[in-house]
């Protein structure tokens, strides 16, 4: 085969102009010699030239819709024109060729079949039934939320994801296995989130301020959108809306505070707090698991596995350091491990095999792919 | 042999360049490169039948485009898992791509009328000033008042756009939904923009 880069309009264009030869001339052996030497250098010349010739060919036909005047016909007039022609000369091959003279068959190019996901759906029903749940279980809490400042615990199974509204207006959402403990009183609202990911957003209060304890850290909202995350000390909060304050560290002396602006990625760990500007629709991708997606944009599959790995009972383990380190792009549902293993065997040439509740990736033999 | 094999690829090959490219685009999603995919995958049929004539050349056709194109995925930096998808989900519903193989002849000229009458005006007239009357190329110039070259650069560009235009839907504007975001769930896709 031939290594070398090619282009394959360059190609074309060479192509059109020995076919422009052939048939305009001046056309000789020298000329014929240079041709055979052109379309034998490359299966790629020969396929272009030999598509562009059969074109021309086709177009030969056009002389039955000859004019007796010679002059070129008027666009738009050509299809009648071939309508009778073909009637007149009698290759009328069906009756319904009579129908329909202009009418085209609806090009479907459309690259994207929507179809409702099922899975989805159902997520959403169980999530307003929890909603509608939990609005009887708050207002029972308001009864006691004066006397009882105790506050109520909510936790989520791995894969699910819930959405818990507040007395005050506010919402959480729970990502997958994730645990909260929500604690209103008069003068404060006080979410402490022992695991996992939640989004929260926030009703305006400027006498009651929204704080969300993760681990040693701090984040103080005003009316604002905002998630976190939390890898035992590790936290991470993706502001979508409004700002919030980060501070640290509970139970030290040393007090950080960071003012995270709508559009920003904070990671704290070890008492630094790292803050990282990103596009609103970068902030939002990474809230798409309320929808029951994850969102890749060049991202380690070994990253991506460990993502997914948070929302399936069933883990997925990479035995290969440079797999690893390849990048993923594209969109997968959370709890559709089966899937992303088939794609990721397939685009990667790996391996799956299942061990328990383990699935390893490992390498193919290069002479076993296709 | 050459000339025998060139007109087994012009009978057998070329018809199916519609489907092809419906195809192509489907799995490969860059309107940009199928020009180049259409290319090399008829550079590869045409070498391998210098060997052998596959006996099924459609299914041979798409067999090749499809290795052709999960090739190219493997070597891309970022792997793009919808491509994938889509590539796997046409695994197998290769024969259930339409293509319009053998038409009639009133089917033809229609498919005729409608390809030249989307070439632009000057080229429009000077492909059938060439095809249909065969007029010298000063001829028509002169009847076009233009230049002579100006008239070969006309009826090149005319060749190369009926060849597109022969095999394409009537889609110019037709692009492929780049932007839009298609989620995996067991072989659908599915749009999703749901709050």
């Amino acid at each position: 085969m031939m290594a070398i880069q090619v282009n394959s309009r360059e190609i074309e264009a060479a192509a059109d102009a020995w076919l422009h030869r052939k048939d305009v001339g001046p056309w000789d052996r020298t000329a014929e010699a240079a041709f055979e030497h052109w379309i034998n250098e490359s299966p790629r010349h020969r396929v272009a030239y030999l598509r562009l010739e059969s074109a021309w060919d086709r177009a030969e036909r056009l002389t039955a819709l000859r004019r007796p005047d010679g002059e070129v016909p008027v666009k738009g007039s050509l299809f009648c024109a071939a309508d009778r022609a073909a009637g007149s000369a009698g290759v009328l091959e069906s009756p319904e060729c009579l129908v329909g003279c202009t009418e085209r068959e609806p090009e479907d190019l459309s690259v994207v079949s929507v179809s409702p996901v099922e899975g989805s759906t159902r997520r959403v029903h169980v999530g307003r039934r929890a909603i509608a749940a939990s609005i009887v279980l708050i207002a029972m809490a308001a009864a006691f939320w004066w006397t009882q400042p105790r506050g109520m615990t909510y936790s989520t199974a791995v894969g699910a994801v819930e959405l818990v509204p507040i007395a005050d207006g506010s919402t959480v959402t729970l990502n997958t296995a994730t645990k909260v403990h929500i604690a209103l009183t008069e003068k404060s609202r006080s979410i402490d989130l022992e695991r996992g990911e939640a989004l929260f957003e926030v009703a305006k209060d400027p006498h009651r301020p929204f704080v969300v304890l993760a681990g040693h850290k701090w984040i103080v909202a005003v009316g604002t959108k905002f998630s976190v995350r939390r890898d035992g000390d590790d936290v991470q909060v993706v502001v979508t809306e409004g700002t919030v304050r980060i501070e640290g560290d509970r139970g030290t002396s040393a007090v950080h505070r960071e003012l995270a602006h709508a559009g920003t990625i904070a990671r704290a760990r070890d008492g630094d707090v790292v803050l990282t500007p990103v596009s609103l629709s970068t902030a939002e991708d990474s809230l798409s698991w309320r929808r029951g997606i994850l969102v890749f944009r060049d991202t380690k599959l070994q990253e991506a596995v460990a993502e997914l790995n948070r929302y399936n009972d069933v883990q997925i383990r990479i035995d290969d350091e440079a797999a690893g380190r390849l990048s993923i792009a594209g969109e997968v549902r959370s709890t559709n491990v089966n899937t992303f293993v088939r794609l990721v065997e397939r685009a990667y040439h790996l391996h799956a095999d299942r061990e328990g509740g383990v699935i390893v990736l490992r390498p193919l033999r290069h002479d076993e792919g296709t | 042999m050459g000339d025998s094999l060139d007109d087994w690829f012009k009978q057998e090959v070329i018809p199916h360049e519609l489907a092809l490219k419906r195809f192509i685009l489907r799995i490969w999603r860059r309107p940009d490169d199928v020009h180049d995919v259409l290319q090399e995958t008829y550079a590869k049929v045409y070498q391998a039948a210098l060997t052998s004539r596959p006996r099924a050349p459609k299914a041979f056709l798409f067999t090749t485009v499809h290795h052709l194109v999960a090739d190219r995925l493997r070597r891309e930096r970022v792997v793009s898992i919808d491509a994938v998808a889509d590539l796997e989900s046409l695994n197998v519903s290769i024969d259930e791509i339409s293509e319009e193989r053998r038409v009639s002849a009133r089917q033809e000229l229609k498919v005729l009328a409608e390809a030249i009458d989307r070439l632009p005006t000057r080229c429009r007239q000077v492909l059938w000033l060439r095809r249909v009357e065969a007029l010298p190329i000063k001829v028509i110039a002169e009847r076009l008042g233009i230049e002579v070259v100006t008239v070969d650069k006309h009826l090149m560009r005319a060749r190369r756009l009926l060849a597109a235009y022969l095999s394409a839907p009537d889609t110019s504007g037709t692009k492929t939904s780049e932007g839009a975001s298609s989620t995996i769930d067991d072989g659908n896709t599915s749009e999703q923009s749901r709050d």
